[in-house]
């Protein structure tokens, strides 16, 4: 009863909350603008690389034993530093610190552009399995991940420290088509829940192409399909040396380009299956799908279906997320979020409340994609 | 521990190879011609239309922002990317107005010739007397450009440096044709001087001089100063971030004060907040075009004024206008 009790004045304060940032208060004038130059007045910036961090405060509410019981935490902050090196390559560089410490999420440098329209990348990065995965925990529109993401690809997704090599190939409806080949070494077992290096030949091959289809200016349509295999974790090897994945991927995205900054939709479908190399391993795996829809300028709503097998194969769960979010400015985007999942196993329901605050400082970064 | 497996050892080494063999082919792959018509990308149809003036038929010039849409919110489509790599040349607006979206574009285009620094590489701010570079930037006064205002082609009179801009671009990565956009930039600049001249006449004609206005968006800063408008607030004062009831309420008691000309605004922009506080106000609002190919009849950057003293006039006169 005190739980409910709790859990509902949660929900009641959070949105409040929302309500409050969105009636905005007194809003001063800005400052007169400065000098008239044809040169940039802090030229340090130019030589200095791209400073930013993004970070997020999340309060969580609710009876789901399966999500830190911290019910406030700043999970994340990730500082980005990026700059050019030199006419040929770049450096994107992303620290992540937790209250585990500080450690590299992404620290890569890419080769801009070789013959053939290859592009390459060296270093740690997110691996290009299924379009979720390569997005950092901060930046994606929920507080936590995917059901099937999590469960397959880990609480912070699937990294690798490798080589990336993409092409774009040409074709005759001079559309979109890549062709990624990954090569690195896997994350150890206690990241990933279905892979488990132990030697250094231990290395994760994937295997990525994707088309994007633009059927008019405010519409299109981006299809995917991935495959990665490495050697299986030490939990799952009575399937088979080695862990086949693979993930299907649509996502299809809407925007009146007169209207850009008012309305639009996402919807994003993934499917994740793995195998074992063992000629009798089941094939098991997950798929979740998602809408958001931008209803004003500030405001969006959405919802989030999941269902994913255990890698184990011992649990099967279904999920539903509902949410709504506020984004009083490019740089900072607010959201309360509800979520039960239906474990069929024990035939049980967890339901879990967030209320989650992204920020970014620093230099305006490129929107992805 | 058993051996590495030799198949995937095999595997990682010669893709490992074919990586740095394709990598080091980049620094000694020649630089070739091409006899077909230079592909210039520009990020505003505004830049297309002035690369067409300088480079004639030499060029195709394709815009990827359309006319209509607003420049700082356009979408890095992967689409793009495919036209960006095999472009001649590239240009962009520069000032931070193409920030969210063209980077990620260039860097993922695999197309080395435009990447900045390199020759087909042309920041058409770079010869433009640019305004407004605060002093100080805070994310607490909105998205601020820190590099000054960004909508300096609405100054008819920067038309002569952009496309002097393009034309040294053009120049650099097509040598042979040197003699030709060298021309055909002088002819645009006279063309320009002319109209620049006709457009003045037609300002005063109007009296625009001194007449104070408020605009959107700080998108009319360049146009103001060109033709002595005064603009004296703006409905969202802070870039980027929805106005404040408490402003909205301010700005309504300013412009009561019967001494504001006209309320202008970009035709991106949802004219539901503008048009009340021109009716609560009484002041005239007139919704603008800001770039070339907004209206199908604005082909040219000749064009783009010619759209805007028409709509200007009326507006003065009293009435909301389209």
């Amino acid at each position: 009863m005190l739980r409910t009790a709790f859990f509902t004045s949660w929900i009641t304060s959070s949105l409040a909350l929302l309500s409050a940032l969105a009636a905005g208060g007194a809003i001063a004038q800005p400052p007169t603008a400065g000098s008239d130059s044809t040169t940039p007045a802090t030229s340090a910036w130019i030589a200095n690389p791209a400073i930013s961090v993004i970070g997020w405060f999340q309060s969580v509410a609710g009876n789901d034993h399966t999500l830190p019981a911290e019910a406030f935490a700043l999970p994340e902050a990730e500082l980005a530093f990026q700059s050019a090196i030199d006419p040929h390559s770049r450096a994107d560089f992303f620290l992540a610190a937790g209250p585990e410490g500080l450690e590299v999420e992404e620290g890569y440098l890419t080769w801009l552009a070789f013959p053939g329209g290859g592009q390459a990348k060296f270093g740690k990065f997110r691996a290009d399995l299924g379009k979720f995965n390569r997005g950092h925990p901060g930046e994606t529109s929920f507080a936590d991940r995917p059901l099937a993401a999590a469960a397959w690809l880990g609480e912070e997704g699937l990294a690798l420290t490798g080589v990336t090599a993409s092409i774009l190939i040409p074709n005759p409806a001079a559309i979109y088509w890549d062709l990624i080949a990954q090569v690195g070494s896997a994350p150890d077992s206690l990241a990933s829940p279905v892979f488990g290096p132990e030697r250094r030949g231990d290395v994760l091959v994937l295997g990525r192409t994707s088309v994007f289809i633009p059927f008019d200016e405010g519409t299109d349509l981006h299809l995917g399909a991935s495959y990665a295999s490495a050697r299986s974790h030490p939990a799952l090897r009575s399937d088979g040396e080695r862990t086949r994945l693979g993930a299907a991927d649509l996502t299809l995205r809407w925007k009146n380009p007169r209207r850009s900054i008012y309305r639009s939709l996402l919807i994003q479908v993934e499917m994740l299956g793995g195998r074992g190399s063992g000629d009798l391993a089941p094939v098991r795996g997950g798929v979740y799908g998602y809408a958001v829809y931008q209803f004003a300028r500030q405001w969006k709503a959405g919802a989030r279906l999941d269902r994913s097998d255990s890698p184990g194969g011992h649990e099967r769960v279904h999920g539903v997320l509902a949410l709504l979010q506020y984004q009083p400015s490019e740089f900072s985007t607010l959201s309360v979020q509800l979520r039960r999942v239906h474990d069929r196993v024990t035939d049980t329901d967890r339901e879990a409340a967030f209320f989650k605050w992204t920020f970014n400082i620093g230099p305006h970064g490129a929107h992805p994609y | 521990m058993r051996p590495p497996d030799a198949t995937t050892r095999a595997r990682a080494l010669a893709f490992g190879a074919a990586v740095l063999l394709g990598t080091c082919g980049a620094l000694v792959a020649p630089a070739r011609s091409d006899p077909k018509p230079l592909s210039v990308i520009t990020t505003t149809e505004d830049l297309a239309a002035i690369a067409r003036e300088v480079g004639g038929e030499r060029v195709r010039a394709i815009a990827l922002c359309r006319g209509y849409q607003d420049p700082h919110f356009v979408d890095a489509k992967p689409s793009y990317m495919v036209q960006l790599r095999n472009a001649a040349l590239f240009v962009q607006v520069g000032r931070d107005l193409e920030i969210g979206w063209a980077p990620g574009l260039l860097n993922g285009a695999r197309n080395p010739r435009i990447l900045p620094g390199a020759p087909g590489f042309v920041d058409a701010s770079a010869q433009v007397q640019v305004i407004e570079i605060p002093q100080t930037v805070s994310r607490s006064q909105g998205d601020v450009h820190p590099y000054g205002n960004p909508h300096y082609w609405l100054d008819p009179a920067n038309g002569a440096p952009i496309a002097r801009a393009i034309r040294d671009g053009l120049v650099r990565v097509s040598p042979a044709d040197a003699a030709l956009f060298e021309r055909r930039c002088a002819e645009f600049e006279s063309r320009l001087g002319a109209a620049v001249a006709r457009w003045k006449a037609e300002a005063r004609s109007l009296g625009l001089a001194g007449r104070k206005v408020v605009t959107y968006h700080r998108s009319w800063s360049y146009f103001a100063r060109a033709f002595d408008l005064e603009v004296v607030d703006f409905v969202e004062p802070r870039p980027g971030i929805p106005p404040s009831p408490n402003h909205v309420q301010d700005l309504v008691a300013r412009m009561k004060r019967g001494d504001v000309a006209l309320l202008v605004m970009e035709d991106f922009f949802d004219p539901r907040l503008p048009r009340r506080i021109s009716e609560q106000t009484g002041v005239p609002l007139v919704i603008l075009p800001t770039s070339v190919a907004d209206e199908p009849a604005i082909r040219t950057y000749f064009d783009l004024f010619d759209r805007l003293f028409a709509a200007i006039g009326p507006a003065l006169e009293g009435g909301t206008r389209r």
